[in-house]
């Protein structure tokens, strides 16, 4: 149980910190070509689909581990609505995506899902950066009051 | 203008004295006098000729027709009966032949803007010197001008009028420019012949024209391909100063079935507005030389029931259209584009009413195929040519290969040697497949600057070096060694201006002599020249991809990393090119790109899982926060 425990303890800073640096790499090549007015492809899409992998198996991991915490029966905090927004979204955003890779839909449905596809990353990049904001300050803040303590 | 076509139609009825002025079957004929009222009224200017303009009946036009000679004599049992006919003269009477002669079967575009996508080349080949090189009045990128070869306009239709319609460059006027050896007065003129493609006759035999071109009998071969006429003699003997009609110089004779013409001096001629595919076929007939019976399979659009002039007809300038993708946007025809795979598949935005789905096209659905291969692909690259190989394949055209005329060699391995399918960028950058031939010639060097010299050139330096016809073992390449090479590059030298030296261009490679030794660089003058193959179209379940991304994507999918043979005299036959090379792409990035498909199992896999997981964690709050609201009301309740 103990094992256990350490493990965890281990693995969730780690998870935070796959899912930051593969969010930051997801979002810097999904937008970033676009913002250049060029399209998504070679090895920036390489990059993008690379990151994916252990972007959704950190976000995965933690949203188990930290559903606890972010429990909002127990408490409601905006820290604790973005961690589920964000989850949340994770599932349309991967879906969209997902679904394009099966022959399901024609160009018009696989147009329709990329959109999708990049409507739901911009919300998701702006609650991500709310999320990780909140959690700065909130460690700035416990930091501070375990120094005064 | 309007109205003096009417009046001169008019009169030209009045001078005949009969009812139908060119015998013609003028059904219709008030209402195309108003439409052509109509338009005068409009201001618009209309050079159409009576039997150019449609009163609106389907039936199509009988033509009971007389035939005249190009000095526009009749020709009846009793008067011209020895000349042949003129088809401009004859056609001329209700047709108007000077806007036609603006198609581009017979009138090169004169710039490149006119000239649009590449085309099909015309492929000198001369085994004797190892030649074969692609020549194009119409100035393509990569094609040279027969005049940059010393080849007159009168040589041209000797070495090409077999497949030609005639017009153009076959036709001798005050602009013509002449080279001695021309032999224009025995020969006369390669007029436009409408039957080439018009004539619904069995009888029309148009592999009849490459005879009468070896016999120089050009003015006589519309004559002798017509179902009514028989041509024998010939040109060749005769002198420069030979007038048609001059029985006593031994010249061509002609003729005419007797039978065929009516009590009135006329003849009854079947003839298609709608040119059939069979006429097409004899100069646009193509053979993928493959043992796969797939490979020569019908069209999937003339399986369906169409023809070839479904999609490229035209209207009276003849200006056919080819249906390339941006041809529409380049002619400013709006009409073009209706005529385009996009045209006829797509729905079009915007549009006033609805205009896809013409003939009964399906519209396609893709389903699974990421939208940006329609920014990097044409239709064709999936769905047109042959099923991509290792190795792309041999072909065979009409035109490169004498199709269809008497005494062409039959042999599949044969020059011009052409490669099919090489999936490269196209005139509008989209990846598609064309035809590839890599280039051989001698030519004069100085620096960069590598011009073409004409085979007879280099025959008169070269002299015995070069073998003579009878040495010749087949139809390819005649054995060559750096030695030879060396010696007829000697040879030539001496015979170029100073400053100049001389070179062979083969298999992409321009060879020269350096040092003493006859060295190799690769240089642009010999890259292939690649021109578009849009059939025969595939349907969908048999385009690339449909078994999968696989189809294009895998590490060793000739789409990408198919080899091409690089082709040519003193070549290594082992020398190959990457599909990848012609596409513009990074052959280790593609093989990098190609490798990441491998992953797309897992991807999925992990992707699934994943959002499997979190969703589950979802309904676990979704169910807290229910419960929550719904024990809370309860609480409430009590």
């Amino acid at each position: 149980m103990l094992g256990a425990l350490r493990l965890l303890l281990i693995l969730k800073p780690l998870a935070y910190g796959v899912a930051l640096v593969c969010g930051l790499i997801l979002t810097l090549s999904g937008f970033g070509p676009g913002l250049l007015g060029e399209r998504l492809q070679g090895f920036l899409l390489m990059a993008h689909m690379g990151s994916v992998p252990p972007f959704l198996l950190s976000v995965a991991f933690l949203s188990v581990t930290c559903a606890k915490q972010h429990d909002l029966r127990e408490r409601m905090t905006l820290g604790s609505l973005c961690f589920w927004l964000l989850l949340g979204l994770t599932v349309p955003l991967t879906l969209t995506i997902l679904l394009s890779m099966f022959p399901l839909t024609g160009t018009e449905g696989l147009n329709a899902l990329l959109g999708l596809h990049e409507s739901i990353a911009l919300v998701f990049v702006v609650a991500a950066v709310l999320y990780v904001l909140l959690r700065v300050r909130s460690k700035a803040t416990a930091q501070d009051e375990s120094q005064k303590g | 203008m309007v109205n003096e076509t009417v009046l001169q139609a008019g009169s030209q009825a009045s001078d005949r004295g009969d009812g139908h002025p060119h015998g013609v079957c003028l059904r219709g004929m008030p209402a195309l006098l108003c439409c052509l009222l109509v338009c005068s009224a409009q201001g618009q200017e209309i050079d159409a000729q009576v039997g150019d303009i449609r009163d609106g009946s389907l039936s199509g036009a009988v033509h009971h027709i007389n035939l005249y000679t190009e000095k526009g004599g009749r020709i009846s049992p009793t008067s011209n009966f020895d000349q042949p006919y003129s088809p401009s003269e004859t056609c001329g009477q209700c047709h108007d032949v000077d806007s036609i002669s603006q198609g581009w079967h017979f009138t090169p575009a004169a710039d490149a803007n006119a000239a649009g996508r590449p085309g099909e080349p015309w492929i000198y080949v001369d085994i004797a010197t190892a030649t074969q090189i692609p020549l194009s009045h119409t100035p393509w990128p990569g094609t040279f001008q027969p005049a940059d070869l010393g080849i007159s306009d009168w040589n041209f239709i000797r070495l090409f009028g077999r497949h030609m319609t005639g017009g153009g460059p076959g036709v001798h006027d005050a602009n013509t420019v002449v080279l001695p050896g021309d032999r224009w007065g025995p020969s006369g003129s390669l007029e436009i012949n409408c039957l080439t493609c018009h004539s619904a006759e069995l009888m029309h035999d148009q592999s009849v024209v490459s005879e009468q071109i070896a016999r120089q009998n050009y003015r006589w071969s519309a004559t002798a391909s017509a179902s009514f006429g028989y041509v024998k003699r010939s040109a060749r003997r005769l002198k420069e100063s030979y007038k048609p009609g001059d029985k006593a110089s031994g010249g061509p004779q002609v003729s005419y079935d007797e039978s065929r013409f009516f009590a009135d001096n006329k003849i009854f001629l079947k003839l298609d507005r709608d040119v059939a595919n069979t006429r097409c076929y004899f100069c646009h007939s193509t053979k993928v030389i493959s043992l796969d019976a797939m490979d020569n399979l019908q069209d999937v659009h003339m399986a369906s029931g169409m023809s070839c002039v479904t999609c490229h007809g035209h209207g009276l300038d003849h200006k056919i259209r080819r249906g390339y993708a941006t041809e529409a946007r380049e002619t400013g025809s709006s009409q073009v584009g209706r005529f385009s795979c996009v045209g006829c598949h797509l729905p079009e935005e915007g549009m006033e009413r609805p205009r896809a789905g013409q003939f009964t096209a399906p519209r396609p659905e893709h389903k699974g195929l990421p939208p940006i291969h329609f920014e990097k692909l044409s239709c064709t690259a999936c769905h047109s040519g042959p099923w991509p190989r290792p190795e792309t394949v041999m072909g065979k055209t009409s035109r490169s290969h004498a199709l269809g005329t008497h005494g062409a060699h039959p042999a599949d391995d044969r020059l011009p040697y052409v490669q099919l399918p090489v999936f490269a960028p196209g005139h509008d950058g989209k990846l598609q497949p064309h035809r590839l031939i890599w280039p051989a010639y001698w030519a004069s060097v100085a620096g960069d600057d590598v011009v073409p010299l004409s085979p007879d050139a280099v025959k008169e330096a070269a002299g015995d070096l070069i073998p003579h016809r009878s040495e010749l073992t087949g139809p390819s390449w005649p054995e060559m060694d750096s030695e030879k090479v060396k010696a007829i590059l000697e040879a030539l030298a001496a015979s170029l201006e100073e400053g100049r030296k001389a070179g062979y261009v083969s298999g992409g490679q321009l060879f020269s002599i350096e040092g003493g030794q006859v060295v190799s660089r690769r240089h642009v003058a010999g890259e292939p020249y690649l021109w578009p193959l849009a059939h025969n179209v595939r349907p969908a379940r048999q385009a690339l991809g449909i078994r999968g991304c696989e189809d294009c994507h895998d590490q060793d999918a000739p789409f990408l990393f198919g080899e091409i043979a690089v082709n040519g005299p003193l070549v290594d036959p082992n020398e190959r090119v990457s599909m990848t090379e012609f596409g513009g792409m990074d052959v280790a990035a593609s093989r990098r790109f190609a490798a990441t498909f491998g992953f797309r199992p897992l991807f999925k896999l992990v992707a699934s899982a994943s959002c499997v997981l979190m969703g589950l964690v979802l309904f676990w709050l979704v169910m807290r926060v229910l419960d929550g609201l719904i024990g809370g009301s309860l609480q409430k309740r009590e």
